[in-house]
């Protein structure tokens, strides 16, 4: 029989009790009382997002349909050995099936598409250009890497632990830390690049 | 540990600690001091701040859907899994309607009213699913009975008759093949004496029962894998012959064993002849009503109901293994690399061709033409005038061994050799058209698709035209056999005794199949209800690219991560309903209900 990752003998981390749990209940019995759930992981998933989708609009957009599917589908975790309530819940995110394509052209139909929809107390032109730039950025360097190391990547964006990111993957903690190295020594040769192809 | 690496593992922790965390307790001094300026750059990409605002309205879009939604109840709203999607899981599919009092409507309008629409989607699938089990059930559920109630020989033509097909060898078989990528349907212990799948083993099917050469003879139903019955006097490469099958026995005499026929309803022993004079690696053929077998050092001509010899051929050495017949002749090859061609009714011997080889494999007759191995100081596959004897060609294996069995079909030979490559050769010429690499077993033919099993434990699909793979499925242990296909699944046995009905998604799971196969792709579990009897033992197949999970939201059982390939199984013990799901995609789930 398979093992769950984080569980070998040379993973022998001590079990922590997971400090979601009592959220968890809460959340089963009262809806309203996901809101401490997605108040906890609304910035980790928007930032998830948009390393990912590399667009904060389509970001916010995936953390929605994540958020939701998480309370949907609340009654069916169960808290085990090999994995924390955060981990469950970026596994969702991982697995989820991202339609950008579809969103966009969702979007595109509303009545003022290229109007951010956020309140942002009049961004300048430049805000919006740097961080444009910054998106794209982390777009080319995160093109970088193999699916298992932005995985990584993305999840240790989201803060999530090692063994954790593990579970999450269905990789072994071994597998992640030597996607995390590889991932690491590929983003600083990437960024090299950019940073010397930047300056003349 | 060297001191080194640790040194090595420490800064990249520090490292990553500042890129993702926030912590920026890189010193500004030593090797380090350079990847300061970079991390920090990284870091903030990846620890970018959303606009203003998006948080908050992330929160309020969330809990308004949820507010819509009804609160968990028991914990479980199994009635809703797999029809919803995973975004929207509990949207109406109909917009509710007000409630109108309407005393003169029928009560099953006002329940069809409520809005269950989903039952009659449900009803919808149910019914089209049925239809397309239905159909397929209709052969073997028609023919099986003819089998077990009359020993007259069946009405319709054996769907696999022989080892190698049709009584030419030529592994080119009507099929059809699977429909779509690969499901395994269910899979079946064969446990005794003899395992299949070490030696090249393949198996028979006729009118829905499938014989495989396992534990001596094990005969099972093809729609459930449920066994009819096991027979331990008979096993070895056989050929069906009307309402019997004639192959070698289990038990050896002197070295070597028998020729019997046993009863296809129950096999029971019909006959038994050539007392210790068969190797246990020569099949017997049946073409036109005569059985040819090699018994000793002569190729035998006998009446497979009796078991009567018709005539005796004396060969200069004992056969190498079994033979063909085609183009009007019966082809046989010796283990000093002699072929020799008989005549069907007479056995006399039409031409002999000396090879030079010091063993002929099966031969494959088509076009005029006598395909064969032959082994000797080179491993080569060689074209025969089947008129004559003269060779026509001569293609010599560059990388691996001997080669095994091959399928011809018009203008190609497609022929494997150990260790080395699946080679497509031009027939005519014996000009190589591709190859690929692969420790593969004999191959067989299905209109344009070949399927093989590798020493490694895969089943592998192959488009000749244009020599690439279509698709490989893990078998989870390595083997010899040889692939059956009929009616769109692919027979197929492994070395520690398996058989594996592997079809497509379009191929049902009938409910009490004793051994059924759950396939865990695609982000579902197909089928993904079952109906088993208790005691039942059901196995997962993960035969998806990705990691998974089968996870009783019981919490009765639990796979842990199957990689690509990997099983899981369960016995189920007790009378209930059984719901699980992927770890990985909660709304993925699945039920098996246990009566």
């Amino acid at each position: 029989m398979a093992r769950w990752p984080g569980r070998g003998p040379g993973d022998a981390s001590p079990e922590i009790a997971d400090p979601d749990l009592a959220l968890v209940e809460r959340a089963r019995e009262n809806p309203a009382a996901f809101d401490e759930i997605v108040l906890r992981y609304r910035l980790p998933l928007l930032r998830y997002f948009h390393a990912r989708l590399g667009d904060w609009a389509d970001a916010e957009d995936a953390a929605q349909e994540v958020l939701i599917d998480v309370y949907v589908q609340l009654p069916r975790f169960v808290p085990r050995g090999h994995a924390s309530f955060r981990a469950w819940l970026f596994a969702i995110a991982h697995h989820a099936k991202v339609d950008v394509q579809r969103r966009r052209a969702t979007r595109r139909q509303e009545p003022f598409p290229e109007t951010p929809t956020w309140s942002d107390p009049a961004p300048s032109p430049e805000d919006e250009a740097l961080r444009a730039d910054a998106s794209a950025e982390l777009r080319r360097l995160l093109a970088s890497l193999t699916n298992d190391q932005r995985a990584v990547v993305e999840l240790r964006a989201a803060d999530l632990a090692t063994d954790e990111i593990a579970s999450a993957l269905g990789l072994t903690q071994d597998a992640v830390r030597k996607a995390q190295q590889r991932a690491f020594e590929r983003l600083r040769a990437a960024s090299a690049v950019i940073e010397s192809s930047a300056t003349p | 540990m060297s001191d080194e690496r640790l040194s090595l593992e420490r800064s990249l922790d520090a490292v990553w600690n500042a890129l993702v965390r926030g912590e920026n307790r890189l010193d500004a001094a030593g090797p380090e001091r350079d990847l300061a300026d970079q991390t920090r750059r990284l870091q903030s990409l990846l620890r970018a701040s959303p606009p203003a605002g998006a948080d908050e309205r992330l929160r309020r879009g969330v809990m308004a859907e949820i507010a819509q939604r009804r609160p968990h109840s028991n914990g479980m709203e199994p009635s809703m899994n797999g029809i919803t999607t995973g975004a929207r899981p509990f949207a109406p599919l109909i917009p509710p309607r007000p409630l109108v009092l309407r005393p003169a409507r029928p009560a099953r309008q006002a329940w069809w009213q409520r809005g269950a629409s989903l039952i009659g989607v449900a009803a919808l699938i149910v019914a089209m699913i049925g239809g397309v089990y239905f159909s397929y059930r209709e052969p073997s559920e028609h023919a099986l009975p003819a089998v077990v109630a009359s020993p007259e020989p069946a009405a319709t033509p054996a769907a696999w008759p022989m080892w190698g097909g049709d009584p030419a060898g030529t592994r080119d078989m009507p099929g059809p093949a699977p429909a779509d990528f690969p499901a395994a349907r269910w899979l079946y212990p064969i446990t005794g004496a003899s395992a299949i799948g070490s030696s090249p083993d393949g198996a028979m099917i006729a009118d829905g029962v499938v014989y495989v050469p396992g534990g001596g003879l094990t005969a099972l139903d093809i729609a459930t894998g449920h066994l009819l019955w096991n027979s331990p006097e008979a096993t070895g490469f056989g050929a069906i012959d009307g309402d019997g099958i004639v192959l070698r026995s289990t038990a050896a005499r002197g070295g070597g064993y028998d020729l019997v026929r046993v009863r296809r309803v129950d096999g029971g022993l019909v006959w038994r002849s050539e007392l210790g004079q068969l190797a246990s690696n020569w099949g017997v053929l049946i073409a036109n009503g005569v059985g040819y077998v090699p018994s000793g050092s002569d190729l035998l001509a006998f009446d497979p109901a009796t078991g009567k010899q018709v005539w005796r051929a004396p060969l200069a050495a004992p056969a190498s293994r079994g033979a063909s017949a085609g183009d009007g002749e019966v082809v046989v090859g010796d283990q000093k690399g002699a072929v020799y061609a008989l005549d069907p009714a007479t056995g006399a011997i039409k031409w002999t061709a000396q090879t030079g080889a010091t063993a002929i494999g099966y031969p494959s007759i088509t076009n005029g033409t006598v395909y064969v191995s032959a082994t000797g100081a080179s491993n080569d596959y060689l074209a025969l005038d089947a008129a004559t004897g003269a060779i026509k060609w001569r293609f010599t294996a560059t990388s691996g061994t001997y080669f095994l069995g091959g399928a011809v079909s018009g203008d190609a030979v497609y022929v494997t050799n150990r260790s080395g490559k699946l080679w497509a050769l031009d027939a005519a010429t014996g000009a190589l058209k591709w190859s690929m690499s692969m420790d593969a077993n004999a191959p067989t033919l299905i209109g344009a698709t070949l399927f093989l099993t590798t020493a490694n434990g895969m089943l592998v699909a192959v488009d000749v035209t244009e020599g690439s793979k279509l698709w490989t499925f893990p078998l989870g242990e390595g083997t010899q056999f040889t692939p059956v296909v009929v009616d769109g699944v692919v027979y197929v046995g492994t070395q520690s005794g398996k058989l594996f009905a592997v079809g497509s998604d379009l191929t049902p799971v009938a409910n009490d199949t004793p051994f059924p196969i759950v396939a865990l792709k695609n982000s579902s579990f197909r089928p993904s209800n079952l109906t088993v009897r208790v005691g039942t033992t059901v196995t997962w197949m993960n035969e998806g690219a990705a990691s998974d999970t089968v996870t009783s939201d019981a919490g009765l059982f639990d796979s842990g991560v199957l990689g690509p390939g990997q099983t899981f199984s369960y016995t189920f013990t007790t009378v209930g309903v059984y719901l699980y799901a992927s770890f990985y995609h909660p709304h993925v789930t699945g039920t098996i209900t246990v009566h």
